[in-house]
């Protein structure tokens, strides 16, 4: 079987919900020491104070980041054999939504850290959304607020809210698919045996310290903030990204656009993050 | 034969028609219910955005820092670099107006930078360089009542 055909086939999307449920679990599990209004103090003391809290905090950090490339990978091997027999364009926008929702599930588990980098992200996507005209301080209100109430709605939307809406929008595709955690024995024993060995990283928030960097899948939006707008690099760019990958689908006829579109946007993307990287 | 064949058919007829007006009659009743459905979700909605949009008023904060600094000396706190010049003391808040990075102090240059995006304050808060467009927020500071050391910072 060559390189590609072993890629294709590798079964990225059940990986993927292997890893949320190691995700969800470990998640569970953290929260029963994680307390909202000490974050800092609680996320370092799982891994200093709390017996096994450095484990099951890195089995938490690794399993979810494992479990958003899993979920890219599915995506574009998807669109890449264009395999979209099974989804009418109701149901691919939906999927697309819920990626979306995946990715802000990613992001406030990094918030809540309260470390230097999710302090710092925090602080920055409550201004971008509050750059929105006219319903930005709503949804400021009902995502973060972190600025007036800390990290409860944060804690609230991440433990609760954005799960429930994912799984709301992804419920017709995932039922459909069966995905059992003993059929990936090795990928569950290797992410649970490195977690063992490899703790999730924590950034104090030392004072004197110059450059910050966000996490890896924001470097992008960090680098282009300095140039342009929050709304504009916030808001505007991404969704050029959501509405090409909703045109993705065969039954819309700008499907060749929105191959191109996507692939020049992430390479834009990607060039702005590795220059973020290189600062 | 004919008579009958014209009865069954106004008999089919007048059924067809109350069929109809029976269809029109749940139609409408359906996009009634589908109207006060809607009405009431968007009652909801209002005070839903009512609640989650209210903020409770800050109560005004008073930080105490329990040292006397020395002429042209700097203190940073969380939300806050206390400095004190021959004018007196004077706060300036960490919040970068970019887009809420805490900023740090670089002695050496004696300016606030931020660390997200590198824009720079000047010890009084003015904005000197980068994507920030607004200067810091400064902070009314006390000097700590009677004899006792330090000073107080209205947040």
């Amino acid at each position: 079987m060559n390189l590609t055909k072993k890629i294709i086939s590798f079964h990225w999307g059940a990986r993927s919900f292997v890893c949320l449920y190691l995700s969800v679990i470990s998640g569970i599990v953290v929260s029963l020491q994680y307390d909202p209004s000490a974050p800092y103090y609680s996320a370092s003391s799982l891994d200093i104070l709390v017996p096994f809290g450095a484990f099951w905090r890195s089995l938490h950090f690794y399993s979810s980041q494992l479990f958003f490339l899993f979920l890219l990978s599915h995506v574009i091997i998807v669109v890449f054999e264009s395999n979209f027999s099974s989804l009418n364009p109701r149901r691919w926008v939906l999927l697309v939504f819920s990626s979306m929702v995946s990715l802000l599930l990613l992001f406030t588990g990094y918030i809540l850290r309260a470390d230097a980098t999710g302090s710092a992200a925090g602080a920055i996507a409550e201004n971008i959304i509050l750059s929105i005209p006219v319903f930005g301080e709503s949804i400021n209100s009902l995502l973060f607020s972190m600025a007036d109430s800390g990290m409860g709605r944060v804690y609230a939307n991440h433990m609760v809210g954005l799960l429930v809406l994912w799984i709301f929008l992804s419920w017709e595709h995932i039922r459909r698919y069966t995905v059992n955690w003993k059929n990936h024995p090795i990928l569950v024993i290797s992410i649970i045996v490195f977690c063992a060995i490899i703790n999730a990283p924590l950034e104090p928030d030392v004072i004197g310290v110059f450059h910050i960097s966000g996490p890896w899948f924001f470097m992008g939006l960090q680098e282009i903030l300095r140039y342009v707008q929050p709304f504009w690099a916030g808001i505007f760019w991404p969704s050029l990204l959501v509405i090409a990958l909703i045109l993705l689908h065969p039954q819309y006829k700008q499907k060749r656009n929105a191959v191109c579109f996507s692939i020049i946007w992430t390479v834009i993307y990607l060039g702005f993050s590795v220059a973020a990287f290189l600062r | 034969m004919e008579v009958l064949k014209k009865e069954a058919c106004a008999n089919c007829m007048s059924e067809q028609k109350s069929e109809v007006e029976g269809i029109s009659r749940r139609s409408a009743v359906k996009r009634g219910g589908q109207w006060l459905t809607a009405l009431v979700f968007a009652a909801t909605v209002y005070p839903l955005l009512r609640f989650i949009n209210f903020k409770l008023p800050k109560m005004p904060v008073r930080i105490r820092v329990d040292k006397d600094l020395k002429l042209g000396g700097f203190h940073i706190d969380k939300d806050f670099v206390l400095f004190l010049g021959e004018q007196g003391p004077w706060a300036v808040s960490r919040k970068c107006t970019h887009l809420g990075c805490s900023v740090s102090f670089n002695e050496s240059l004696q300016k606030l930078v931020c660390p997200c995006h590198q824009s720079s304050f000047s010890i009084q808060g003015t904005r000197l360089a980068g994507p920030a467009k607004k200067n810091l927020k400064t902070y009314t500071v006390e000097k700590a009542p009677g004899d006792q050391k330090g000073y107080i910072v209205l947040v």
